[in-house]
Formats: structure tokens, C-alpha cells, sequence
């Protein structure tokens, strides 16, 4: 639903009256337009000491967050006024020395700024006694050189020591920054993801937004309240959204919080077309902005013009899209080190796909645009029609012998229907362009293409020699990726691999940094690989001991010293579950472990390590079999299901107890 | 001559300008590594200032070997009593000839000086001046610079490192040259064979070659206990007004702090008026100076602002009270004037935390970085930490025992040492049974935690997020009980002899076939690792001792064969000794681990491995069992 503003003078008052009219309206104007945030500074100035129950388990309690937006034209630049309100009940030592200090970042830069522009800061006592901070003792520092939580290194921030704060008190600061963008207010346009949740509880979140000249719209996300994209957010002389009870970030295991929790995307900007609040709008917007192109560089300098004779030359379909992909990957293959910007980046997905688009129709190729939103950031939301709720576009085309191919974008040393799992079997968005150039749209889904997601490991042990106190050891190791694991390293691997100067030291960092659970070893040998579309094979040995005094005749291993294993038996983990698990991006396992005793050692046989299984969400099996001097063990593991509720964790819990204990458990050796 | 000259300091590995990186990655490793540092201290007179002020300046070539920066950023800490300025910085590749190829000039005048946090804490005077590269760097490559730091005040003159934490060194020579009017001390830290000393009318010079890296881990000292430095101590400087004492002795140093103390302005009334609003009346004197002290842990947080002369001055005591937050030095100050107000005999006292190895023998700033309140009570000396929420007065804490104290007396001081505790002292008791009835063994754990074991369990659930709080037993044993999946555990219980809680579980050191069961129940409580030469050396928290009373019921089992006697290792820093017992059918085990050693230096080291090769000869102490009875 779109918030529109406007004010207009009746063109039949004379100049004088026109004058005092006008004086009026700006008055009323600035009353008005002040009103929503004067709001919360006269909030503040008239608060007292809440009473908060909810909550009670957690270190702070945020009564309320409520940011105010307040967007302005100024000449040839646009100012915002982002004006921040906190309430928070301090419960703990933890709580406190995380809400002790205010920081305000500000910044000076040369198209934008943000500058402070004032702050409150209080502590209300139980009694209602309030002691007031003095903000004129504010020190400015650079954001530091050495703390992570600043993101960014650049600018500066207010920092002010919140006085008097014990347990039980309840800390409120007001403050309000403005920034400024250099830029012309009909070419502002101002996109933020802002999340309702964080580290703690919070009885009230709530943002306000208040422009005469310009409109904002807002998509919010896992509002339980009901609250969707087309609710009504009109709140006086400008909208607010909010909601209630939101329980903090969970730090548990599997947990999602982009899947599970509440948060907004809004767009502030001058103009949103008038009718954007359709599919079809969507569908119109798609190839509207690329007229241009044609005569401009597309793909890292490559000429529209020129690509498109290029691909005229090619015949088939298949080999069209395929030499397209190639150009596509050509210049984020050559810079890898932009992929993790550019992966899963919606604009510059729209970007490509345009040109696509307008290339296709030239060439009369038939093709949809599969609009596509990742498994790990929810599903596909009809209600919010924007190109923004899209992680991606997959491109799918039939070929001539009518089966349906698909080609990914962005993925370097991607190949055609190469779609990872966090895509396929979901709902998309889909553009479909016939070869004329006409489009349609439709709901789709992006079909489950059956890759495997396998990770299989091989391990040999051999047992060589007794050295003073330790015994010494030859580690070889075989890893095969499969499917979706292979697609998620691929772009790395095959980068490296190119690099024929770098390769082998690459490879050896990413086996000694990945693969090789301690971090004792410092060189491998024997390193070779094979790769084929679906899989990469690599295989590797090491040297390395195992401590053992002169006076002791046993030796014992553990199977997580040689496979990374991620089932840590945590205590913590064994809490009640407060949220659904995901498990999309879980592999396969198949591990096998040997181990050569030679004539030095014996297995004290352990039949628990022969154990096995299986439940709703997965399976489980560990086996052995020793004849000495070969020990040979093996270890399976699967998940049947791509997520878990709840009350569902103690099934999840089972299988990963059991594979702990493979994992952790020790394997004894004594000496002959 | 001079061609044997070039010759001499030439390293074989860095020739005429050509890097030799495969040789220098055979002998230093992955890493940093310093190939060439010069540094000159120098004395001048300012005419303006009418003052001697010093002058270092810094010329480093370092090698990057694999450190995974890729834009090779650096940063040069100083703080606000020093002015530094960056000279030049120029990155270069290395060539597969081994020569270097300039990749970038540095504008160092658009160098950013930002601050630093230590520990989340903010300092204000702590800053540094940083650069990096606008272009990305290859995995190896070399890094030139050079800067100068003015010091306008001599007292801040301190500490010049020839090898830093993680850095190997090919060659460094730090060089002061002697001024007649300037009288300097300079103490030698950790030097040993490796670094050479040489003096002459117009210098000190000291150099070294080859020094190799130290490794370093979350247990390792501070590096002022084994990286080679020096301290240059001016002790007096002579001017046309005469010769003018710096820091020539301890005396000086106190000086200075005194001034600065002399310099508040308390109001007993405000303090008296203060403690009357919280202190009940009727207490007795000790049960008055728990409620201050109290107080202050419970009101007063820890915030650092420390600003030019801040970080050295203490804030008002009344300031402190009223924003309820300060650094050590306000919340000391606080503290003495609280308790004086009641009329007890409390002081000022400044002290270098364990993680400086320093003593007022040598008067140097460098030598304090905290101040506490020290408390003269019925013939003792009592130390009290306001910037700890859980410390008892009673008990200085851990970080502070055995380190040199110098407390305030007026115009005088005193150097006092802080008591170290006993090992007895400081323990953790864990008494239990292993129960080998069940398909998998069960475990029952009573633990009982005292002296500093007790402090800092109490300082983990006052610091910690409430949901850490709950499980604290587990997070706070879990690394004495391997081989053991815990269940459940009660509520500790707190008196004032110790912490009491129990812990429940599966146990899973057991091999079980069947011939038998062989089980191995010795929990592993010494956790301490073999130590290499290139390690640096052991921080230990607190002398200390760990018990284990563990009785084995055998189930349906036959009884173990042939179970092994009594054993005792270690010396008087640290030992070990295993009990075993057979009562009829079940065994009972005594472990003992004592530590009574507050670091493990690198000359035992070879001692403290034998130690601990003989302990874990024991780790998997085998009890074979029957099938069945």
C-alpha cells in the first residue's frame, strides 16, 4: 500500500493571501512535519521506571527501539534525520556492560555525511529517581583500528559513559543524526534491510517514517502480528511500522534467523511508479531501464553489438547459452575476490539479466528469467513485489530436443544446469520471453535436479615407528566432493588450479587450512586431483606423531584427530529448543578409517563402535571390522529432511550423540 | 677493509638486495619476518621548550611470508605523550629472481591515525597510525619503513623491543646515542647469548642476528618476560638551571604519582555523606570495610577514559561516586577516600600487573599499569581491586600476587610484594564413582572449588550472560573430564569454605568386547602441553591443586588383573601422584596435581616435559575386567 503526501495552494488567492497561506503551511508544515519524532523527545523527557515481567532470563530487556526517518529535498541534496530511541531494562552484569556506553557513528565524507546532531542520555532507578548523563561529555574517537563490531573502519563516533547503572535500572538515550547526500532529490533513492531482532528481547520495536517529498515503502518480513506488505502503515503524518515481543537472535544449533525472524526492507524515493504494486508492474519495470545498452559496453567492456553477432555466429541453442555463460563468468572468473560481493547480489543479477533479455529478443531465442529466492533466506513472498525479496535469476531455455536446461548466474566456472540446492526445488518468479521479445509471467517452480550433496573421505593410518616418546605416523587421505559441496568450492578450486604458477602451494594451504583438523602440520606430499562436472577428488598425505611416554604401552586415537567432525556433544545443545532447525546445506558423510597396526600394536577391540541409527530425520551408521594388523572403521551419515521444528530436536539430538561418540570417542592401541 | 666490512653484515640470505624466501621460510617459518631494523635514540635540546626531548627514529624492512594480508596493513601504536611521524612506506613483490619490484609509495601523510581498544576498553591516549596498500598483494612480499617518534617529556621514554611477539628477526640493532647533559639508565631484559652489547664515548649498541619466532597461545606470558628489550630510564638531565632528577630511582617515579594524587581535592564530608546512605550502623570494623568495598564493586563500573594526564592521574573521588563509573585509578581513589572517611588508614598503590615482569628496581613508567587501594587493617596490609566485581578484600586477587606493590605514605613510600597463595590454597576436588554395571558405564561427580578456583567461578557467573550463568559447572570443569558426556549437574552451592556441585554422566574411556572390559579412568587434569624451544614461555594463573577421589565399582565384571601401585612425580614446582587402591572387589584411585610455579620459563623447560611425559604415561592407565564374574 503506498503512502502518498502532497500539499497544493489554490491558484485564486491573491499574492497577499497566497503569502499568508503559504507562511501557515509552512508553519503547519514544520509543526507537523517535526511532529512524529518531537514525539519521542517529549516521550522521553516525560518517562518513567516500567515495570517489564516478560523477559525475565535475559541480560537486557529492550523496552522499546523505535528509529524516526525523516527524509527532506534541500536544494540539489537530500537530508535524513534518523532519529534513535531506547528504552532498556539492564538484568544482568552482561547486560549492562553492553548498554554502558553510547555509540553514535558519524561520518564526513564527500558525498555523504552524518553528522550528530543531539542526544539524551538517563538512568530511571526503580524509584523513579533519574540521573542524567552529561552529554557534553561526549568524546569523539575514530571508529578504533582493532574492534570488530564496527564493520567499517572509517569515520568517527560519539561515545558518552551512561552514569549511575546498576541491575534493575532501566537506561533511555534519544539522539539524532542527520545525514547528507549529495544528491539530487528526483535521483534519491534509499533501500535499507533493517532487522526487528537482535542479541537481546525487546517488548517494542517500532520505525517511523515522515517525508513531504518523498514516499517510502515498506515490505515487512515473519511479522507474526499479521503485518504484511500490504497493511496499512499510515500513522499520522507519516507511516509507522512496529511490532511486539520479539525474542532475541538465536544462537542455537541450525537456528536461521533471516528465515525465522522479523525484519523490513523500505525504499524511500522520490517517484515509485504508480502502479508498482503488481507482478506485472514488476514484469513492465524488467528491460525497462536498458534501452541505452545498446550502444554501450555490456560484460566488462564487451560491445552489445558485438556480442550479439558473436552469438549469431553460434548454432543451437545449447551452445549460445553456453558461450553466454562463458562471457558472463569470463570477468568475475578473472577477479574472484569480487564473488562474495557480487554472489547472490539481486541488482547486478537484474543488471545481466536485462541485457539478456534484450540480446534473446534480438537473436529470437525463447527464454524465461526464474526469479529465485535461497532456501536459507526464507521462500518466495507474493506480497511483496519487488525484485529486492530475490537472492538471484537462474536463466532456463529449452533446447531442441524439447528438455529444459538451466543456466546459473554469477556462479563462476559455473556450467549449464549447474543450480545449487539452496535453489532447487523452490518457488520463483518467472519472466518468460518468447522469441519475439513479449513477455509473460507466471509462478514457477525451479525443479529438484537430484544432485547429490556428498562428502566421502577416506583415511589410512599407518603406524611406523616408535621415536623416544612418540610414535610416528603416515596420513593419507582421499576427499571426494559431490554435487552441491563440489558447486559451493568450486569457483575457488578451479581458480587455483588455473593459476599453474600458485597451484600446488594453493592447493597444500587449502588442505593444510580446511582439510587437516590440527593445525600441527605444516606440509603435505603426494597431492593430486581429478575433476569431472559433479565431483573433485583430492588426495594427500602427511607425516605427523602421537605422543607416547616410553613408560606407557598404550596408545589411544581419536577419529576427529583425522576427519573434522561438527558433532561436538555440547551440553549447551542439550537445552530445550526454542526455534526450528535448517538443514538444507547439510552433506552426506561417508567416512572410512584404517588404520595399519603392523607388528608393534593391537586394537583393544571397542564393539561400540559398531552402532547404527536411523529416525525421521536421518541416519547413522558406524561399523568396523580388524583383522590384525588392519583396523578398518566406517562412519555414514545423513539427513532425511531439509528442516526441523522444535519439539522435533531431540531426534536430530539422537543422531548427532551417536555420531559424537564415533568421532570423539577413543580407539586403544597397545603396544606388543 | 671495507668490502670484509660488507661482507660481515650481510646476511647469506639477503644478498645485494636479492630475498632468498625459500631459505627464509626453511628457517623462520610462515610469518613476519624483520630482515632488517634500525633504531636510533637520540637526546636533543629545545630551544623553544627549553628542555631535553628524545628522539627515536625507526627504519624496518620487513618480509611478509604467507600471512594471508592481502593489503598488507600496518599499524604503529604511540600514544599522547609521543609525537610520531611517518617518514616513508613502500611495498614491494619479490621477484622468482628473489629481487624486490616496487609495487607502491606510500603517501604516508595520508596515513589514518585511529584508536585502540584494549580489551574492549577505550583509551583515548592509546592510538595508531596505520596504512595498507591500494593494491592487492601477492602471498609473499616486502614492506619498508621507516618513522620517528618524539618524546617532548623524558619520562615517557620507555621500552624499545629487539624482536617483537610474533616476528623472527635476521637482524636488528637498536642504537642510543649519549648526550653529557642527559644521564640514562638502560635496563637489558631477556637478552642472553643472542644479543651483543657494545659501548663506546658516544654509544649503546646492541645487536642481534637470527632470532627465531616465538609461538605464542592464549597461555604464553607476556612477551616482557622473554622477547629481548630494553628500558631506557633517563635518571637526570642537566641544563643551565642544573641537573634535574627524571626517573633516577623509584623515588622519582613516586614523585610524580604523588604529585599527581596531591593534586585532588577530596571532601570527606561528601565521602562520609556517601557511606552513610548505604552503611548499616552497628557493624563492626571488618564488616565495614566489606560494605564499602561492596559498594564500590557493586556501583561503581568499569569504564576507561584516559586522556593525556588521565591516564596517569586519578579522577575525583566525588566524580567517580557520582557517574558511578571509572578506571582503576578513580575506583582506587574512590576507595581509599570511602574508607578513610571511616578512618581507616587506606592508600594509594600503584603496581604492574603479572602480565608485567618488571620491578621498581627499574624506574620506568613501563613498570605500573594499574593502581588498587592498599589498606593498613590491625597490622596488615590488605590490597583491594574496586575494578573487580567479585574479589574479596581479604584476598588480593590472583592477577597481582607476587608482584612488587609501591604504596603511598605521604612524602615516603613503601615497596610491598603481594603474598603469593599456596597451591593448597587454590583447589579443585573432584570426588566420584565410575559404575560399570550399565551397557555404558555411568559416571556420579561431586566437585568442591576453592581459594581462586572459587573466586573465578564466582567471577564467571557475575560477568557471564545470564544463559552462560546456568551452566556454568559444565563450562567450568568440562576441560578435567574427558571421555565423559555429562548429563545433568545440581545447583552449586555456595559456603564460605568452597563450591559444592555434583555432575552426572556416561563414561566413555572403555574398550568392551567379549573377553572383557578394559576401562581407563584417570581423568586427565593436567592439561598442560610438552613446550618446544621456540615456545614462549607458560603463564600459570595461580598456584593450585587438583584432587580426584574416584572409586570403580566393578558391576558383574570379574576384577581387574594385576591393577598398578602407587606413583610420584615432579619436584617442588610442580608434582604428581597416583594412588590405586583395591577394597575387595572395587578400586579406588587418588590423583593429585600440584603446581606451586607461577610461569614455566624456557631454562625448565626439559624438566617440565619429563614432568609431564611421566604424568600422561599414565593418561591411559588401563583396568582390564572379565566378561563376567
Amino acid at each position: 500500500m503506498k503512502f502518498m503526501h502532497s500539499t497544493t495552494l489554490p491558484l485564486s488567492m491573491g499574492p497577499i493571501n497566497r503569502l499568508f497561506w503559504s507562511f501557515l503551511l509552512l508553519l503547519a508544515h514544520n509543526l507537523v512535519g517535526a511532529q512524529m519524532s518531537k514525539e519521542a523527545w517529549d516521550n522521553y523527557k516525560s518517562s518513567r521506571y516500567e515495570k517489564v515481567l516478560d523477559f525475565q532470563e535475559s541480560d537486557a530487556v529492550i523496552i522499546f527501539d523505535r528509529t524516526y526517518y525523516e527524509t527532506t529535498a534541500k536544494g540539489d541534496k537530500v537530508e535524513r534525520i534518523k532519529t534513535v530511541h531506547r528504552k532498556i531494562k539492564i538484568n544482568s552484569l552482561y547486560g549492562l556492560e553492553q548498554f554502558n556506553k553510547l555509540y553514535i557513528p558519524t561520518l564526513d565524507d564527500l558525498h555523504y555525511n552524518i553528522k550528530f546532531v543531539d542526544c539524551k542520555a538517563k538512568t530511571i532507578k526503580p524509584n523513579n529517581k533519574v540521573v542524567v548523563s552529561d552529554t557534553s561529555l561526549m568524546v569523539e574517537t575514530t571508529l578504533p583500528a582493532n574492534v570488530p563490531f564496527f564493520y567499517k573502519k572509517e569515520g568517527s563516533v560519539k561515545l558518552l559513559a551512561i552514569r549511575d547503572i546498576t541491575i534493575g535500572d532501566e537506561i533511555e538515550y534519544i539522539y539524532a543524526v542527520k545525514s547528507s547526500y549529495q544528491t539530487s532529490p528526483q535521483h534519491y533513492s534509499h533501500s535499507e534491510y533493517v532487522s526487528f531482532s537482535g542479541n537481546n528481547d525487546c517488548l517494542e520495536r517500532s520505525i517511523f517514517f515522515e517525508s513531504d517529498d518523498f514516499i517510502t515503502k515498506i515490505w515487512p518480513r515473519n511479522f507474526r502480528s499479521g503485518v504484511t506488505g500490504k497493511s496499512s502503515f499510515v500513522y499520522k503524518n507519516g507511516q509507522k511500522i512496529s511490532l511486539a515481543r520479539i525474542s532475541r537472535n538465536s544462537e542455537e544449533l541450525y537456528a536461521n534467523d533471516i528465515i525465522d525472524q522479523p525484519y523490513i526492507v523500505f525504499t524511500t524515493t522520490k517517484y515509485i511508479a504508480e502502479n508498482d504494486d503488481t507482478w506485472k508492474d514488476l514484469l513492465k519495470d524488467f528491460g525497462h531501464n536498458i534501452k541505452k545498452s545498446k550502444k554501450t559496453a555490456i560484460f566488462d567492456g564487451l560491445k552489445f553489438t558485438e556480442f550479439q553477432y558473436q552469438l549469431n555466429r553460434i548454432k543451437g541453442v545449447t551452445g549460445l547459452f553456453d558461450s553466454l555463460l562463458n562471457t558472463l563468468n569470463a570477468p568475475v572468473e578473472a577477479n574472484l575476490h569480487v564473488y562474495r560481493d557480487i554472489e547472490d547480489e539481486i541488482e547486478i543479477a537484474w543488471y545481466h539479466a536485462n541485457i539478456i533479455s534484450k540480446l534473446m529478443k534480438r537473436l529470437n531465442v525463447p527464454l524465461q528469467f526464474n526469479f529465485v529466492v535461497d532456501k536459507n533466506s526464507g521462500t518466495l513472498d507474493h506480497d511483496f513485489v519487488s525484485r529486492y525479496q530475490f537472492d538471484n535469476i537462474i536463466i532456463s531455455f529449452v533446447d531442441e530436443q524439447g528438455q529444459k536446461h538451466f543456466m546459473p548466474l554469477l556462479e563462476p566456472h559455473s556450467n549449464l544446469d549447474e543450480i545449487k540446492l539452496k535453489y532447487q526445488g523452490t518457488e520463483c518468479f518467472t519472466i518468460s520471453q518468447e522469441s519475439t521479445g513479449r513477455k509473460t509471467f507466471l509462478f514457477d517452480k525451479i525443479p529438484d535436479l537430484g544432485v547429490k550433496n556428498k562428502i566421502s573421505t577416506e583415511v589410512k593410518v599407518v603406524l611406523k615407528k616408535l621415536v623416544m616418546d612418540s610414535l610416528n605416523l603416515e596420513v593419507s587421505n582421499k576427499v571426494s566432493y559431490q554435487g552441491d559441496s563440489w558447486l559451493n568450492i568450486k569457483p575457488y578450486i578451479i581458480h587455483l588450479l588455473n593459476d599453474s604458477a600458485e597451484k600446488e602451494n594453493s592447493l597444500n594451504s587449502f588442505i593444510l587450512g580446511q582439510l587437516i583438523p590440527t593445525d600441527k602440520i605444516d606440509s603435505v606430499y603426494k597431492v593430486e586431483h581429478s575433476l569431472d562436472s559433479v565431483s573433485f577428488v583430492l588426495s594427500y598425505s602427511y607425516s605427523t606423531s602421537q605422543a607416547m611416554p616410553h613408560n606407557s604401552n598404550i596408545i589411544s586415537f581419536q577419529p576427529e584427530q583425522y576427519i573434522i567432525s561438527e558433532f561436538y556433544p555440547s551440553y549447551g545443545a542439550r537445552d530445550n529448543r526454542t526455534v526450528s532447525g535448517y538443514l538444507y546445506n547439510e552433506p552426506e558423510l561417508a567416512y572410512s578409517l584404517s588404520f595399519s597396526l603392523g607388528n608393534k600394536f593391537n586394537w583393544i577391540e571397542n564393539v561400540r563402535k559398531k552402532d547404527n541409527l536411523e529416525n525421521a530425520f536421518g541416519v547413522f551408521s558406524s561399523d568396523y571390522s580388524y583383522k590384525s594388523p588392519e583396523l578398518n572403521l566406517s562412519f555414514g551419515f545423513r539427513y532425511k529432511k531439509e528442516m526441523f521444528k522444535k519439539t522435533e530436536w531431540p531426534d536430530v539430538l539422537d543422531l548427532r550423540d551417536k555420531s559424537a561418540g564415533f568421532f570423539g570417542g577413543n580407539l586403544y592401541f597397545v603396544k606388543l | 677493509m671495507r668490502l670484509l666490512f660488507i661482507s660481515f653484515v650481510l646476511s647469506p640470505l639477503v644478498v645485494a638486495g636479492q630475498i632468498d624466501i625459500e631459505a627464509l621460510e626453511k628457517k623462520y617459518g610462515k610469518g613476519e619476518v624483520t630482515l632488517k631494523k634500525d633504531v636510533s635514540i637520540s637526546f636533543h635540546y629545545d630551544e623553544e621548550l627549553q628542555k631535553y626531548t628524545a628522539k627515536a627514529t625507526f627504519n624496518i624492512q620487513s618480509l611478509f611470508l604467507s600471512t594471508g594480508s592481502s593489503d598488507g596493513l600496518l599499524q604503529i601504536p604511540f600514544n599522547a605523550y609521543q609525537d610520531l611521524k611517518l617518514k616513508s612506506a613502500r611495498y614491494f613483490r619479490i621477484d622468482s629472481t628473489g629481487a624486490k619490484k616496487l609495487i607502491e609509495n606510500v603517501k604516508v601523510k595520508y596515513a589514518d591515525t585511529k584508536d585502540y581498544f584494549i580489551r574492549g576498553i577505550f583509551y583515548h591516549d592509546l592510538k595508531v597510525k596505520q596504512f595498507r596498500t591500494n593494491v592487492e598483494l601477492e602471498e609473499n612480499y616486502c614492506l619498508n619503513y621507516s618513522y620517528e617518534i618524539t618524546y617532548n617529556d623524558l619520562k615517557f621514554l620507555t621500552t624499545f623491543y629487539l624482536q617483537e611477539g610474533n616476528d623472527a628477526v635476521e637482524k636488528v640493532k637498536i642504537s642510543i646515542k649519549k648526550t653529557p647533559d642527559v644521564d640514562i639508565s638502560v635496563f637489558e631484559f631477556h637478552h642472553g647469548s643472542r644479543i651483543s652489547k657494545s659501548e663506546s664515548e658516544q654509544h649503546i649498541t646492541y645487536k642481534g642476528e637470527s632470532l627465531n619466532r616465538y609461538k605464542t597461545s592464549y597461555n604464553s606470558v607476556n612477551g616482557s618476560y622473554f622477547l629481548p628489550h630494553i628500558i631506557v630510564s633517563v635518571s637526570s638531565v642537566t641544563t643551565d638551571k642544573g641537573t634535574e632528577e627524571v626517573l633516577k630511582s623509584a623515588k622519582n617515579l613516586y614523585d610524580w604519582y604523588h604529585m599527581l594524587i596531591d593534586e585532588l581535592t577530596p571532601s570527606e564530608a561528601d565521602m562520609k555523606e556517601l557511606v552513610s546512605s548505604f552503611l548499616k550502623p552497628g557493624l563492626t570494623e571488618e564488616e565495614k570495610i566489606s560494605a564499602i568495598f561492596e559498594w564500590v564493586q557493586q556501583n561503581v563500573q568499569y569504564v576507561a577514559f584516559e586522556d593525556g594526564i588521565a591516564g596517569f592521574k586519578p579522577a575525583e573521588a566525588a566524580e567517580v561516586a557520582n557517574s558511578k563509573y571509572g578506571d582503576c585509578k578513580g575506583i582506587a581513589n574512590l576507595l581509599v577516600n570511602l574508607l578513610r572517611s571511616q578512618g581507616f588508614d587506606a592508600q594509594h598503590a600503584w603496581i604492574g600487573t603479572r602480565s608485567k615482569d618488571y620491578s621498581y628496581s627499574c624506574p620506568s613508567l613501563v613498570v605500573d599499569n594499574h593502581m588498587i587501594c592498599a589498606l593498613n587493617f590491625r597490622n596488615q596490609r590488605y590490597f583491594l581491586d574496586g575494578t573487580s566485581k567479585t574479589a574479596i578484600w581479604q584476598l588480593a586477587p590472583s592477577h597481582l600476587e607476587g608482584k612488587e606493590v609501591m604504596v603511598a605514605q605521604g612524602d615516603n613510600y613503601i615497596i610491598d610484594t603481594i603474598k603469593t597463595s599456596a597451591a593448597s590454597a587454590n583447589t579443585i576436588l573432584i570426588s566420584g564413582k565410575i559404575d560399570l554395571e550399565p551397557e555404558v558405564p555411568s559416571i556420579v561427580l561431586k566437585v568442591t572449588i576453592k581459594g581462586h578456583f572459587k573466586r573465578r567461578f564466582i567471577s564467571s557467573i557475575t560477568y557471564w550472560s545470564v544463559r552462560t550463568v546456568e551452566k556454568a559447572p559444565y563450562y567450568f570443569m568440562r576441560k578435567y573430564l574427558n571421555g565423559i558426556d555429562i548429563e545433568s549437574f545440581t545447583e552449586p552451592v555456595y559456603n564460605d569454605d568452597g563450591i559444592t556441585f555434583s555432575i552426572l554422566g556416561t563414561y566413555r574411556n572403555y574398550a568392551r568386547n567379549k573377553t572383557g572390559t578394559t576401562l581407563f579412568p584417570l581423568l586427565h587434569t593436567v592439561n598442560y602441553k610438552n613446550l618446544k624451544a621456540d615456545d614462549a614461555p607458560t603463564y600459570i594463573s595461580f598456584p593450585h591443586q587438583i584432587n580426584v577421589e574416584m572409586d570403580i565399582q566393578e558391576g558383574n565384571l570379574s576384577v581387574p588383573k594385576s591393577p598398578p601401585g602407587n606413583r610420584n612425580f615432579g619436584n617442588d614446582r610442580y608434582s604428581a601422584n597416583l594412588k590405586v587402591q583395591q577394597v575387595g572387589t572395587s578400586i579406588k584411585l587418588r590423583q593429585n596435581f600440584t603446581i606451586n610455579a607461577l610461569d614455566i620459563s624456557s631454562s625448565e623447560f626439559e624438566q617440565w616435559n619429563n614432568f609431564l611425559d611421566e604424568v600422561h604415561a599414565f593418561d591411559n592407565l588401563a583396568f582390564i575386567y572379565g566378561a563376567n564374574k
